[in-house]
């Protein structure tokens, strides 16, 4: 729970009160609902899986003694998933949603939320089906990671750099990873470029 | 660690958006729920109801622009604004086919070593 409202307020200080009446601001807006979502999506992908597959023994002890049938099990765990994904998504979206600047009307907010949950659901369940269908919980969170990366590699957005960062002062450059695309980049691309396309970078990088 | 490797790699700017998917690759795309609750997340901020529509400039490798925000999210994440429905839809299907794979991963397989 702590660490559902620490993501949320993090966040929205990284992105806090964005302007989007210029690219830099749209993309950003575009940026912290992926971000949120990715970093949602994982917590409780990863949170559900060393408990369900801990959780595997006792279960095959128990149909093996035909205690109950094996869709009631998987029933209660979905149902009691379910409950605590929502709150547990409410606590992520609140702080974000209204640091960040998001749309201040209801029907935006829920609207959000709505798919906001769903996306914490599926990955949730994604993790309840990857803990029981691999052999341990070591391969369940490597298959369960492949997945998830294709996932949010293929979302179609990529971050702009042109960011204001809020109360957090950190630019692009301080990033070691966007620094080296950086340097990469410009030297294959800079040269072949004009005076308007230097502009394009610019505001790109 | 996770969350440091997550963190820089995404925010370099080397994932492409919808458009720059290529042919071979864009059935992940559009078979992906992490794109489909971004464009339903995306109406929900950037749909116009005011007339006139807010605008920005938008910068390419050829030309300097102005769209309506509307449009340049539209042609970002490659859907209409009228979707919002689908892909809520399509959301809950993909919630319901996994769920269903839980079961019956659940009924069938066991990893008991005897």
């Amino acid at each position: 729970m702590v660490v559902m409202i620490f993501l949320g307020v993090m966040f929205g200080l990284l992105y806090l009160q964005i302007d989007d009446s210029d690219l830099g601001g749209v993309v950003s807006k575009i940026s912290v609902m992926y971000m949120g979502g990715a970093f949602c999506g994982v917590m409780h992908a990863s949170a559900a899986l060393p408990v369900l597959v801990r959780d595997r023994a006792v279960f095959y002890r128990e149909q093996s003694s035909h205690t109950y049938a094996s869709w009631l099990y998987a029933l209660a765990l979905i149902l009691a998933e379910t409950i605590y994904v929502f709150f547990f998504c409410l606590l992520f979206v609140v702080p974000l949603y209204f640091l960040v600047g998001l749309e201040n009307t209801a029907s935006a907010f829920w609207g959000f939320f709505l798919a906001f949950y769903l996306l914490s659901l599926i990955m949730q369940n994604t993790g309840l089906l990857f803990a029981n269908l691999c052999p341990n919980g070591v391969v369940a969170e490597q298959a369960q990671g492949a997945l998830i990366s294709f996932f949010f590699l293929f979302a179609g957005v990529f971050i702009q750099s042109t960011l204001s960062y809020g109360v957090i002062g950190v630019r692009s450059q301080s990033r070691f990873v966007t620094c080296a695309c950086s340097s990469l980049w410009q030297h294959d691309v800079l040269g072949t470029y004009d005076s308007h396309s230097l502009l394009f970078l610019l505001h790109s990088w | 660690m996770t969350f440091l490797v997550r963190t820089t790699h995404t925010r370099c700017c080397f994932c492409c958006t919808a458009g720059d998917i290529p042919a071979g690759w864009i059935w992940v795309y559009y078979l992906n729920p992490v794109a489909k609750a971004l464009i339903a997340m995306s109406i929900t901020q950037f749909a116009c109801d005011t007339t006139p529509c807010p605008t920005i400039e938008v910068v390419t490798e050829t030309v300097v622009r102005i769209q309506t925000k509307e449009q340049y999210v539209s042609e970002f994440l490659d859907a209409g604004f009228d979707w919002y429905g689908r892909m809520i839809g399509y959301l809950i299907l993909t919630l319901g086919v996994v769920i269903s794979l839980s079961f019956i991963i659940i009924k069938n397989v066991r990893h008991i070593k005897r």
